[in-house]
């Protein structure tokens, strides 16, 4: 079993999900909870493309198949690190394992992290490709991507100390009376 | 490998013609780089864009050949189609894929 394929059992195993490969389902979360956990920085170092089910990766198909014992027990030789094992959580909190967000979230970072597209075009070209999707589980699952990749320039930092100076203040303010 | 246009042609003869058009070539395409994990109606429809009924009739054909299965499984608690492409329909798709890689080769050294 590859090095790679163990880091993603060790995943599994931190997130407390316990694939099963004879249902579908959970094949799906599979591919996309990995696509997810390389997007944060968990370096499993399995290539994803675009095709019929949105981002997936073949060799990791193949490991799923190949390794089906282990898949079954979690059987993960390597051991996490503290941060992967915060990245691991990131991803379980934020996205959970609903199907419909995961295949909109990976779909939508896709298109803007491996093809550049502009965030409305990449929301409009997911609409197109997962079109049986409802509206709101599309939004949500946009809204999870977002969150879930989201890191604060410094420019954003200074804004938000901005906005909430105002806020502090007056909370300060009123405190004062008590 | 075939060096001319002519015995190219005359190997197609061993090729399954009922493969060459644009819906069965793409859901054989898409199928094949899924493997045993298979495709779902849904997403074959959305991806490659064909209508139901143009779909369904493609998909009905390559099953009749053995190169297409198809089996039911369960997706948030509704039931769906699932497709993947069979052992002879891989070998069938490479034949046909060397056999259109050769043809543009050989093509583009006659212009």
């Amino acid at each position: 079993m590859s090095e790679r394929f163990e880091k993603v059992l060790a995943c599994f195993k931190e997130m407390d999900f316990h694939p099963k490969l004879s249902e579908f389902e959970d094949r799906l979360r599979m591919q996309k909870l990995v696509f997810l956990l390389q997007k944060v920085g968990v370096d499993c170092g399995f290539k994803f493309a675009l095709n019929a089910r949105g981002p997936y990766s073949i060799g990791l198909a193949d490991q799923f198949f190949t390794h089906k014992q282990e898949l079954a027990k979690l059987d993960a030789g390597c051991k996490l690190s503290s941060t992967e094992k915060k990245e691991v959580a990131e991803v379980k909190k934020i996205f959970g394992l609903k199907a419909a967000h995961l295949e909109a979230g990976t779909t939508y970072l896709y298109l803007t992290d491996e093809e550049k597209l502009e965030p409305y075009e990449a929301f409009k070209r997911v609409k197109k490709l997962k079109p049986f999707i409802s509206d709101g589980d599309l939004a949500v699952g946009v809204s999870k991507a977002k969150e879930l990749t989201f890191k604060p320039t410094e420019e954003d930092l200074k804004w938000l100390r901005e906005e909430n100076k105002l806020w502090d203040r007056l909370s300060g303010d009123g405190l004062k009376d008590w | 490998m075939h060096s001319d246009l002519p015995s190219l042609l005359d190997a197609a003869s061993g090729l399954n013609s009922g493969l060459f058009s644009f819906p069965r070539l793409s859901i054989l395409a898409s199928l094949y780089v899924l493997g045993p994990d298979g495709a779902l109606y849904r997403d074959l429809k959305a991806s490659i864009g064909l209508s139901d009924g143009v779909l369904i009739f493609n998909l009905r054909a390559l099953e009749k050949t053995g190169y297409v299965k198809k089996s039911e499984v369960a997706l948030e608690k509704k039931k769906m189609d699932l497709y993947w492409i069979t052992q002879d329909g891989r070998k069938e798709f490479e034949k046909v894929r060397e056999w259109l890689e050769e043809f543009t080769k050989i093509t583009r050294l006659v212009k």
